[in-house]
């Protein structure tokens, strides 16, 4: 899953406890890794990730 | 670019290219960066204290040099101010992504090779780190190396790949948002303005960096672990200053900066850490480019000097410096941050009347002693300082 209208800040790379999001051409990418602890919709500054609801 | 080199920088920020620098007076050095323009996109607000000049002897370049600042006007929630100003110059608001450039062009001069577009992966044999691969223009390359450091940013993945566990606490971050703004009206350019109080930038702060008389980074940072985002708190302030509310947006900038949460293990073998990845930021303002170079230089030189010398060994002592020196300021920081973030409006509205200018740049370089005498005298403060453990 595709980060939409993301600015590539690192920050839910930093802390996903699973290294389940990468950063490539400033957008975070979450792959099957994903554990939903939700930590990267909480530290996301723009507030573009909703993964609880979405996966 | 050869198929080998003595050391690989990954990551061209300032840690990265003042590692280079210092790697490449006794070291054959290739320092790669995702980015396809190095500097690019900024994460930061650009402000830079003197020191920083001071120890890299940084020319006082106007391509990267937007403003001198004399000090700084720290604001609490019922309006107090507390004013730092001093005689002279004592820091400057820089164009970042010139700066970056600056200090990469700084590592090429000393014989570096700096690649930009060029995302790097650990290359192993056996379980041992050997090399990168890296990705340049849709061609993957594997280059060799004895020495790798890991300055790739907070979203750091080569030290965790390395097998140090890079996991911070939405805690320990600041969650930033940024715009730089034009036609704005800045009541004193020559100083840099901090707004705090819960309601405004919970656990972090506002910041108004002059670039100009009307121009400025203006952003804010608050706790990765707050509901509501960066942007929100920002977007608010904004609103409710029309002096800010009339001005353009240049510039959109996002950001997280790990603020605590420092990497204790900064050595794995031939693989060193610097900087963000390393969580090497000042936990209080939130600052790093200094202490990123100051790493950055201490793990270049180690580099270098395992290199000359053929002996390895020598890179854990960056490790046992770090933590003897800048490391464990920051760690007598992070307590005061721990202090800080317990402050109702109230408190902090009090300190301000009680602090003044000398206590709180003290406090920011984790110098305490004096600033907490004066709560002591206080009996309305002095449960504040149970919770200093």
């Amino acid at each position: 899953m595709k980060i939409k209208n993301c600015y590539g800040c690192g920050g839910c790379v930093a802390v996903c406890p699973t290294g389940a999001i990468t950063l490539r051409d400033e957008v975070e990418i979450i792959t099957e890794k994903c554990i939903k602890c939700g930590m990267c919709e909480l530290v996301c500054p723009a507030g573009l990730i909703a993964i609880k609801n979405e996966r | 670019m050869k198929d080998e080199y003595d050391v690989i920088v990954i990551g061209a920020g300032p840690a990265g290219s003042t590692a280079a620098k210092f790697a490449a007076e006794k070291a054959r050095v290739l320092v790669v960066d995702k980015h396809r323009e190095i500097g690019s996109p900024k994460r930061c607000g650009e402000g830079l204290g003197l020191r920083a000049f001071e120890e890299f002897k940084i020319p006082l370049d106007k391509r990267f040099i937007n403003r001198g600042i004399y000090g700084a006007v720290v604001y609490t929630s019922d309006g107090s101010e507390v004013e730092i100003k001093y005689d002279k110059i004592s820091g400057y608001v820089i164009e970042r992504k010139i700066f970056d450039k600056f200090l990469a062009t700084e590592a090429s001069r000393k014989g570096a090779k700096v690649l930009a577009d060029a995302e790097a992966s650990l290359l192993k044999e056996n379980g041992e780190i050997i090399g990168v691969k890296i990705k340049h223009r849709g061609e993957e390359k594997e280059i060799k190396a004895k020495v790798i450091i890991a300055a790739d940013g907070v979203d750091s993945q080569i030290a965790r790949h390395a097998g140090i566990d890079t996991t911070i606490n939405p805690d320990d971050v600041d969650s930033c948002f940024e715009y730089e703004m034009s036609g704005i009206e800045i009541e004193k350019p020559e100083m840099i303005h901090i707004f705090m109080g819960n309601k405004l930038a919970p656990r972090g702060y506002v910041w108004i960096f002059p670039k100009d008389d009307d121009r400025a980074n203006v952003g804010v940072g608050i706790s990765g672990r707050e509901k509501r985002t960066a942007k929100y708190y920002l977007d608010r302030f904004i609103k409710s200053k029309p002096e800010l509310e009339k001005g353009s947006i240049l510039e959109v900038n996002v950001g997280c900066v790990p603020v605590g949460g420092f990497l204790r293990e900064l050595v794995k073998d031939n693989l060193i850490v610097v900087g963000d990845a390393a969580r090497q930021v000042n936990p209080i303002h939130g600052g790093g480019i200094n202490e990123a170079m100051l790493a950055g230089k201490l793990a270049g030189i180690k580099a270098g000097e395992a290199i000359d010398s053929g002996n390895l060994n020598i890179l854990k002592e960056y490790e046992t410096k770090w933590w003897s020196s800048e490391g464990r300021k920051l760690e007598k920081i992070l307590r005061v941050r721990h202090f800080v973030e317990k402050l109702g409006d109230d408190d902090m509205n009090y300190l301000a009347k009680i602090w003044d200018g000398d206590d709180i740049v003290k406090i920011c370089g984790g110098e305490y002693s004096i600033a907490f005498k004066k709560i002591i005298k206080h009996p309305r403060l002095l449960k504040l300082l149970k919770n200093f453990a």
